[in-house]
């Protein structure tokens, strides 16, 4: 009779160590879960934070944009030596003018920024600056056109750029320029 | 007394075991705060390296900033069309001649440059405006690192009837005050 109750409260005090063995388990599990889920929060801020400086307000891009626009083309609208600057000649290039040489403004818009972008940047795999786009559009409140666009390199994450307005009623062209790191 | 015995010895056991857990709970609270002292020392030490590096930024494109001012001086601005960054290109040409300005803007070096030019010469009278820089200042041979930005040059073109025509440039300088 007294082997019988020894062996019952032994078992019963087996499974007791075994039950509480199991909440261990459980316990550990739930603090490795908290754990990890604060980290994927940390990141995620990290991560966030990151993609958000990945385009960059640049002073020497606006500069760049700035002094362009004042650049003096080789498309004269109506008559020489009427020659139009290339903040001028996008606008041109959006009505479809053509210049007094009988080239398209487009086309001439086209040439200048090739020269120009290609003189200023230098872009390259093996360089600092992997590549760059150059856009112009017409927005307004209704529409929104693309005017040109010239790309040159690879564009990777980050990316540090400036944009320049011009008004043109009944909208605004705007001209942006981005470096790609 | 022998059933007594074995009880004394369970609750000893207990004890024990209660022992144990706080050092465990104890162990988990230290592995845990060691946990979140690594991951934020690396949270801090990326953050820190990032505001180095826009500090870093800040100071070159205030530099920019200083040197594209200069373009607005007196001494360089182009007056004929409303352009605060139009360096007058006529003006910088008789400036380059002229040694009593070398001390003027307490610079080491000045040198006004185009982005597209034909040739690879310095300006001079001779040769103006079909040329790709203008030195005005060049105090010493050693004078560090340039700070450049970009501007408008503009000059009167007597061609076609006469014109002006403004064209890409850059503005190089160096000097104690522009770092």
């Amino acid at each position: 009779m007294r082997a019988w109750e020894n062996t019952c409260v032994w078992g019963g005090n087996k499974m007791r160590i075994n039950k509480k063995g199991q909440e261990e388990i459980v316990g550990f599990v739930l603090v490795i879960v908290l754990v990890a889920v604060i980290f994927l929060i940390f990141v995620g801020i990290f991560v966030r934070q990151d993609s958000n400086s990945t385009r960059q307000e640049s002073i020497e891009v606006y500069q760049f944009l700035d002094s362009f626009m004042q650049h003096t083309s080789e498309c004269a609208i109506g008559f020489e030596p009427a020659y139009s600057n290339v903040g001028e000649l996008i606008q041109q290039c959006y009505s479809n003018s053509e210049c007094t040489t009988g080239k398209s403004a487009c086309s001439i818009l086209n040439d200048t920024l090739e020269e120009i972008l290609d003189l200023s940047w230098n872009v390259g795999e093996d360089r600092p600056i992997k590549g760059y786009i150059f856009e112009a559009k017409f927005d307004s409140n209704l529409s929104s056109n693309n005017i040109i666009e010239v790309k040159r390199g690879e564009c990777g994450q980050s990316v540090r750029g400036s944009e320049y307005l011009i008004p043109a009623f009944p909208g605004t062209i705007v001209s942006s320029f981005n470096l790609c790191f | 007394m022998n059933w007594g015995g074995e009880m004394h010895s369970l609750y000893a056991d207990y004890s024990k075991k209660g022992q144990v857990k706080i050092q465990q709970m104890a162990f988990v609270l230290v592995a845990i705060m060691i946990f979140f002292g690594l991951v934020s020392l690396f949270y801090f030490s990326i953050r820190i390296a990032n505001l180095e590096q826009s500090a870093v930024s800040l100071k070159e494109e205030d530099a920019k900033e200083l040197v594209r001012k200069l373009s607005s001086s007196p001494e360089f601005i182009f007056s004929a069309n409303d352009c605060s960054n139009c360096i007058d290109l006529d003006k910088v040409l008789i400036l380059g001649e002229r040694r009593a300005y070398e001390n003027f803007w307490k610079l080491d070096y000045l040198e006004i440059e185009k982005v597209v030019s034909k040739t690879d010469k310095q300006c001079n009278r001779g040769n103006y405006p079909d040329c790709k820089f203008i030195k005005v200042v060049n105090e010493t041979n050693d004078y560090g690192s340039v700070v450049s930005a970009f501007v408008s040059l503009c000059y009167w073109e007597s061609n076609k009837g006469g014109y002006v025509k403004c064209e890409l440039g850059r503005i190089h300088v160096s000097g104690e005050g522009i770092k």
